[in-house]
């Protein structure tokens, strides 16, 4: 994998999966200082700040999906339908089939395959525009709710990795 | 699979003839080879393609009449909903809440994972530092909490917020004999379907307004705050020529609407009623064959004429407001109508003061009176399919017997504790006062703390609950004091048979089904239950051959035994089911004590403590010097209860609420458009911006319902407006008793306020 594509696939799946134990594994895959620190060993102040950030059920601070962050403000809407398309074309679709596919985590991890996999600038540069506009605001707020971190460092990079 | 995913991007960009590969080694060997793995997790072979765009037919859950629906499904994403035609409920229609229905499933801030709290400490201040955790580590804690409180403190230590439904949920209370279960009935109809079972013989919500000639509405605003399939009826009736005539303090969609509107004074709906029971008894008014032949009229006629003499229409008229010979018009004409309906509903500006009881029952004489009990253009019985329940197909063992204390204390009140609803009005009263530390366990589904009148209080007593479980399909204020949260299917995402009960001449039923597969890992309540019930009370969730219940085995017999098709498969097909046969009005009518009659005056009531016939009560509170102005609350016809203030697309409609008041108390308080007021009650105070209007009465102030949802993070609701109820006095039972109100009204117009600009 080239860098760029290491670390956003790191992003997405840091974005989906809040376990400390596979972060570790994850972060000894990345060239990134400061994220192992950041981890630390406390698995509940890494979790329970994630689903503060993203699933709480008082209402999460940044929901992590595109639809709700564009005009829709709704799961499950035009984002979802395009991203799933994106996914079917290279063969491949979500594990889950009821969850929106417009996770930034499956945006990000598909992104870094589209990247490794040598599809051309113009091929990329359309996925970005689609799906990848909204990741710098929503990543700017993280930073800033964020009490963790590990995930407030994870928000400052992920939009300049996607940048390259 | 993580080198599978990368081969199959491959292969689909190698025969788009892209850029050649950088990639396609082991993953073991690249840099990133455990991310590689990650893949894995998230990603796998594309199926087939899927359908393209599909039309699917289910039924609306917003609320009871579960219009038609017709769905466009893509993908399993719904991409549009719109009336079902031949559809009873909905007639091809959908309100403004069922067609944003899918907003419901798709809101991002929805539950989606069991939950559970990692910081013991509870309050509204507090983080509760939620951790993911499995269904089945969800159920196994819940259970283990209900066995530990049944075995050490009995089945009255355990609270369920919840409607008695499904019938597995229902089945599951009623295994652990539990006693504690309240609903929002009495903030809604439970006065109506007490005083209906009674004197008609069983609460009907059949109103057959389309062939009325006469409607009188009693501060219901059918037209803007109810449901469509009344509103069409309304309407309907009107284009066929009945005239229609409205008491509300609030000049309404409805007051506009019709041909008549009185600004009656809050809560003395019930003198107007009284009185032209009085003018058309007096007059000899009513439908003689009708009175004569189904009603015990006759057998009790000189106590009801002796007993209604004193409420004449200028007696009335002190109370009300409204002219007597208005009164004394409306009744005459209302009588000689033929077809005169006057309907009683939940949330109407007139039922839910302390004297609801009453007027229930007074409006119910009104309709016996006019002589169209389950005859046209009057209040019927609807012709409905027969779905068995799951006891009648897997029959369980005798249920344990129910004992313990009332938490609620509806034992003080002999009428609601056999009719089997729960007070939400008195609810903190029992929790604080009247039985401190008795409930352990407390288990909120499809409640919030929003419903209840006094929500401050209520938050105080579910400090003192130590196990808390919430199930909803959003944040609900209730979720912070949760120990556990279980996140809900929607309507839109699970299976069952919808009858139509509103307008039903003759049987109608919809299959109810799942668009997509349940969002997350969202359940139903049944599914809860029933993994519940495995838990705690085996036994009862066995069938015959000692095999769990399969609740979509149990949903085939139920679609079979209705005559809806062989099995659910067949009739979600079919989509609807109508049976054509003639509308036969009924003779006998099954009222409590086997008459066969309708009672006008309820013998059973006198042994129960109650009045026999409708006796004038004062509303509980009236205007005093401290607080001077009537607090009017009712729900805007965009949002149903406390429920879809979420919703983006009805958020758009209605963001917030407001201090609605008559220009004139506003100029009289110095108070101008838009400027932020107190409006305090003698339990607590809300802060609002005001807004004049002219439609409403210069004595009352009128806040929307469902707003001031505490939770800031609900994207859109989340601290917007003020909760109603927090000016809303709570109650307890004694007083209750006290002010006759034996039908357990929860008093929710109740309260007098006053108002200071800020």
């Amino acid at each position: 994998m080239t860098p760029q594509a290491v670390r956003l696939a790191f992003a997405g799946a840091a974005f989906l999966n809040p376990e400390l134990s596979r972060l570790r594994d994850w972060v000894r895959d990345l060239d990134e200082p400061g994220f192992l620190e950041d981890l630390g060993t406390d698995p509940l102040s890494l979790e329970t700040d994630y689903n503060r950030l993203f699933l709480s059920p008082e209402g999460a601070v940044c929901p992590p999906w595109q639809g709700a962050h564009t005009a829709d403000e709704r799961l499950m809407g035009d984002s979802h339908l395009s991203a799933l398309d994106w996914y079917r074309r290279f063969g491949i679709e979500p594990a889950a089939n009821n969850e929106p596919a417009d996770h930034i985590g499956l945006l990000l991890l598909f992104y870094s395959r589209l990247i490794d996999s040598g599809a051309d600038d113009a091929e990329r540069q359309v996925f970005r525009l689609q799906h990848l506009d909204w990741i710098p605001p929503f990543c700017a707020k993280v930073e800033q709710e964020a009490r963790h971190p590990f995930w407030r460092r994870l928000a400052r990079l992920t939009p300049e990795w996607i940048h390259g | 699979m993580g080198e599978e995913v990368a081969r199959r991007m491959t292969m689909a960009i190698t025969r788009r003839n892209w850029l050649q590969l950088t990639g396609g080694a082991g993953a073991g060997a690249l840099a990133g080879g455990k991310l590689l793995g990650a893949f894995d997790d998230y990603f796998r072979a594309a199926a087939p393609a899927a359908a393209g765009e599909q039309t699917l037919i289910t039924a609306c859950g917003v609320c009871s009449p579960a219009c038609g629906i017709k769905a466009t499904v893509k993908d399993g994403a719904i991409r549009f909903l719109e009336g079902l035609e031949g559809d009873f409920s909905g007639d091809g229609r959908l309100c403004g809440k069922g067609a944003a229905g899918a907003q419901f499933a798709y809101d991002p801030d929805r539950l989606k994972y069991p939950m559970r709290r990692a910081n013991p400490n509870k309050g509204l201040d507090e983080d509760p530092g939620w951790v993911r955790i499995s269904w089945q580590e969800a159920l196994d804690t819940i259970a283990d909490r209900i066995k530990n409180a049944l075995s050490r403190y009995g089945a009255e230590s355990l609270l369920f917020v919840t409607l008695p439904a499904p019938d597995i949920w229902l089945r599951f209370m009623n295994s652990i004999g539990v006693i504690n279960r309240v609903d929002h009935i009495d903030d809604c109809f439970l006065t109506d379907r007490i005083i209906q079972r009674y004197t008609t013989g069983v609460k009907t919500w059949a109103n057959d307004f389309e062939n009325s000639n006469y409607i009188l509405l009693f501060g219901w605003d059918i037209l803007a705050k109810t449901k469509i399939v009344t509103a069409q009826g309304v309407i309907k009736g009107k284009e066929n020529g009945a005239k229609v005539v409205c008491f509300n303090p609030h000049y309404s969609t409805t007051a506009r609407f019709a041909d008549e509107w009185y600004g009656i004074r809050p809560g003395s709906d019930l003198a107007v009623a009284l009185a032209m029971i009085q003018v058309i008894i007096s007059e000899n008014l009513y439908n003689q064959e009708f009175v004569e032949n189904y009603t015990n009229f006759k057998e009790y006629e000189t106590k009801i004429r002796e007993h209604m003499a004193q409420y004449t229409p200028e007696w009335a008229e002190k109370e009300s407001e409204v002219p007597a010979d208005v009164i004394r018009r409306v009744a005459r004409e209302f009588a000689a109508a033929g077809r005169g309906i006057a309907p009683a509903h939940k949330k109407t500006l007139c039922a839910n003061y302390a004297n609801a009881s009453q007027l229930s029952h007074a409006i119910s004489i009104l309709n016996i009176l006019a002589g169209t009990i389950d005859r046209p253009g009057g209040r019927y019985l609807p012709a409905a399919f027969s779905v068995p329940g799951v006891d009648a197909i897997v029959p369980p063992p005798a249920y344990p017997p129910k004992r313990g204390r009332y938490i609620d204390g509806k034992d003080k009140l002999p009428l609601v504790l056999e009719d089997g609803g729960g007070l939400f009005s008195t609810l903190s009263d029992g929790l604080l006062n009247k039985y401190p530390g008795m409930i352990k366990f407390a288990f909120f589904n499809a409640y919030t703390v929003l419903g209840f009148p006094n929500p401050p209080k209520l938050f105080e007593a579910l400090k003192t609950i130590p196990f808390l479980v919430v199930m909803d399909t959003l944040p609900t204020d209730t979720v912070t004091f949760a120990d556990i949260v279980l996140p809900s299917a929607t309507y839109l995402e699970v299976n069952d048979v919808v009858v139509r009960d509103y307008r039903a001449k003759k049987p109608q039923a919809v299959a109810r089904q799942a668009l997509f597969p349940a969002m997350f890992e969202t359940r139903s309540v049944g599914y809860v239950a029933l993994e519940l019930g495995k838990r705690v009370a085996p036994d009862y969730f066995k069938d015959k051959d000692g095999n769990w219940i399969d609740l979509s085995a149990v949903l085939d017999e139920k679609v079979k035994r209705a005559g809806l098709g062989e099995n659910f498969n067949e009739f979600k097909a079919k989509g609807i089911v109508t049976r054509d046969q003639p509308y036969v009005p009924r003779t006998r009518f099954n009222t409590v004590g086997g008459t066969g009659k309708c009672q006008i005056y309820v013998p059973q009531f006198a042994e129960k403590g109650a009045d026999p016939l409708p006796v004038w009560r004062p509303k509980r509170e009236l205007p005093s010097p401290e607080f001077p102005y009537y607090y009017l609350t009712c729900i805007p016809a965009v949002h149903r209860r406390n429920s879809t203030e979420n919703n983006a697309f009805l958020h758009e409609m209605l963001p917030t609420n407001t201090a609605m008041m008559n220009p004139a108390l506003a100029a009289k308080l110095g108070i101008k458009e838009g400027q932020k007021v107190r409006i305090r009650s003698r339990v607590g105070a809300i802060e609002l911006p005001a807004h004049l209007t002219e439609t409403l009465r210069p004595d009352c102030v009128m806040v929307y319902h469902g707003f001031g949802h505490r939770s800031r993070l609900l994207t859109k609701a989340g601290g917007k407006g003020a909760r109603d109820g927090d000016v809303i006095p709570d109650q307890n039972a004694d007083e209750m008793v006290k002010a006759g109100n034996y039908a357990g009204a929860a008093c929710i117009m109740d309260a007098v306020v006053n108002i200071e600009p800020l």
